[in-house]
């Protein structure tokens, strides 16, 4: 009897062509957008969480225990002893790369005005282990040790009208709170993913920087990254380091750090919510349909239920149409917005423009991120939802009087 | 075999109440070939529908094999409907998504008997009703008296007690619908199912071995030929 089910049920689907057309279509559109919205969410936060272990905190990041306290009063003199540091973190089997960093504002003094910039003092054959650094060079080449040499976000050089080869002097407060200045030469301009890197940022050798901001042989931070879980890094980092050190240290994985990663998982978990939403909407297409089903086969129920068929079947006769519409709509949904993640995926989403101007850790071109497992949770899901829908009119088969049935026009 | 004893039904249209039959006694003997004529509102198709258990009375009582059948709940009606009773419609009433064959065999499926058996048994009585090599042609490449042909196989296939028709030929010719009675008094001969059919053309009534003449909701002649 079931297969006989289903096989009316499919046969039906193309009684009217059109409107299990409109339906499968609706069903369709949401399932594509869903597919391509978690994978656009997926694709925001590995990028942002690539961006900030490479760029900004490192998957796990050791500043002086004050530092963050103080920090909105650029408090360089809170540092870290870089060379203990160096020393305890080379024997962690956990820790696969690891690179000192000093963070400072600064302003560049040019054509006669002093202009914003924030500088990164940086150890370039450390970053050369720790990320593709030179896969950002864009023009010239990363300034050598020991020179009085930058590499400068090629936004802000464009905007200052400089470029390779020319000096700019930089002023900054030091760590015994005095001001200093120092020239450096341009010998690289940097196209690095995120927008405000370009825009706002240059990059100088670790070891001028310290002499420049008179912090011996301190850094202000210590980006490091590790092979499992970050939490659990972090913390096993601290108690080792601390004890061996002697003092406090912020030691935090990145996903404790930056708030704007906090909110996208967060956004995450609220997408699935409006997925649900989504597919709720594409539903009441279905619903529609599988209403308007029953009162043009009116007849045909009620000789199904004078020929003796229960209430039950002719419910599970209608959903089960609701079901095949459902799942021939979700499976092309699918199908299509897995195909336009794949290519965006392969290609990128530019959102240079909308992002200019926006201090984020995200990169202006994005990929959204396919994933096989989330694809097929997404199908299940939406014919799940699709044809719970269609279990609603399709109850009312089920109580519809053979007799009063025969008598509809 | 069928006893239907002051049957009284009554429809509402909006505060009025309309008395489709009132307190009609009748007994149905076993392969019995019987008409109940009448003219239009006489009460032909509610009687039908009774006995059919596809309504519900508001007074008497409705017995078929000794069964009370009008004290039955809705899923008992079903069962009862499922096991024992055939109907022909006046619309034949196809599925028209589905083939000859499908519309016969569709009816032992819900029997769940197996598949050689629903194979074996449609195709015999499609042989039978004459539809031989067209049994997989969908409704709508059919005409009107082949497709009350399938109907009336649908009807027999599951060999019912009874066979209820409500206007049979009502949609066709006057040819086809004598083609169509003749097919009916044959199974009826051949299978001894009883065969009531509901009918207010002249014609149909002449080939009732009974006719019972309804007016105003009750009885006014019951004749047996």
């Amino acid at each position: 009897m079931t297969m006989k089910l289903i096989h009316v049920a499919f046969r039906n689907i193309s009684r009217n062509r059109r409107r299990s057309l409109l339906s499968g279509i609706a069903i369709a559109v949401a399932s594509m957008s869903i597919v391509f919205l978690f994978a656009m969410v997926q694709g925001m936060r590995d990028d942002m969480a690539q961006n900030l272990a490479t760029y900004y905190t490192g998957e796990v990041r050791i500043r002086n225990a004050q530092y963050e306290e103080y920090e909105r009063y650029n408090p360089i003199h809170l540092t870290v002893d870089w060379q203990r540091i160096d020393q305890a973190l080379a024997k962690r089997s956990d820790v696969t790369a690891y690179v000192p960093r000093i963070l400072f504002p600064s302003a560049f003094y040019v054509n006669g005005g002093n202009h914003p910039a924030v500088g990164i003092g940086a150890d370039f054959s450390r970053e050369a282990e720790y990320s593709d650094f030179a896969a950002s060079i864009k023009e010239g080449r990363i300034p050598d040790a020991g020179k009085n040499e930058m590499l400068i976000g090629s936004v802000l050089a464009r905007d200052l009208k400089l470029g390779i080869g020319d000096k700019v002097t930089i002023i900054s407060s030091t760590a015994a709170r005095g001001n200093n200045a120092m020239t450096l030469e341009i010998v690289g301009l940097a196209a690095f993913p995120v927008a405000s890197l370009n825009s706002q940022f240059f990059w100088a050798p670790l070891d001028r920087v310290q002499h420049f901001l008179r912090m011996d042989n301190e850094v202000l931070e210590v980006l490091v990254m590790v092979e499992d879980d970050e939490r659990k890094a972090a913390a096993a980092i601290k108690a080792d380091l601390e004890p061996l050190l002697g003092s406090a240290l912020d030691i935090k994985a990145f996903n404790d750090i930056s708030m704007m990663y906090g909110f996208i998982e967060l956004a995450q978990y609220i997408y699935y919510f409006i997925g649900v939403f989504f597919l709720l909407l594409g539903s009441t297409v279905i619903i529609n349909t599988t209403m308007m089903v029953i009162y043009e086969r009116m007849r045909e129920i009620g000789t199904l239920g004078a020929l003796g068929m229960h209430g039950k079947e002719l419910t599970r006769l209608f959903f089960l149409e609701g079901v095949f519409i459902s799942a021939i709509g979700a499976a092309v949904g699918v199908l299509v917005g897995a195909g336009i993640t794949v290519y965006l995926g392969k290609f990128g989403l530019n959102f240079t423009d909308a992002l200019s101007g926006i201090d984020m850790e995200i990169s202006s071109v994005l990929y959204p991120r396919f994933n096989l497992w989330t694809t097929l949770i997404v199908y299940v899901y939406s014919v799940v939802i699709s044809a719970a829908a269609t279990l609603i009119p399709s109850r009312k088969a089920s109580r519809i009087e053979p007799v009063e049935a025969l008598r509809y026009v | 075999m069928i006893q239907v004893q002051n049957v009284i039904r009554n429809y509402k249209t909006g505060e009025t109440v309309v008395k489709a039959l009132k307190g009609v006694s009748l007994d149905i003997g076993d392969g019995e070939f019987l008409s109940i004529a009448g003219p239009s509102g006489s009460g032909k198709t509610t009687l039908l529908n009774l006995i059919g258990c596809i309504d519900a009375l508001d007074g008497g009582e409705i017995t078929i094999e000794g069964q009370p059948v009008s004290g039955m709940d809705k899923k008992a009606k079903t069962e009862f409907r499922r096991n024992n009773l055939g109907f022909i419609f006046q619309t034949y009433n196809l599925i028209p998504v589905l083939s000859a064959f499908e519309n016969v065999s569709f009816v032992l499926s819900i029997l769940n008997i197996p598949e050689k058996e629903i194979e074996e048994r449609t195709m015999r009585i499609l042989k039978e009703v004459g539809l031989e090599g067209m049994e997989n042609r969908r409704p709508d490449r059919l005409s009107g008296g082949q497709q009350q042909r399938i109907a009336i196989a649908r009807a027999l296939v599951k060999n019912p007690k009874i066979v209820l028709a409500d206007e049979p030929t009502a949609n066709l010719d006057s040819k086809t619908g004598e083609e169509i009675l003749k097919l009916m008094k044959e199974m009826n001969r051949k299978y001894h199912t009883t065969f009531i059919f509901s009918t207010h053309d002249s014609m149909v009534m002449d080939y009732a071995k009974r006719l019972v003449l309804l007016h105003d909701g009750q009885i006014v002649s019951d004749e047996r030929r």
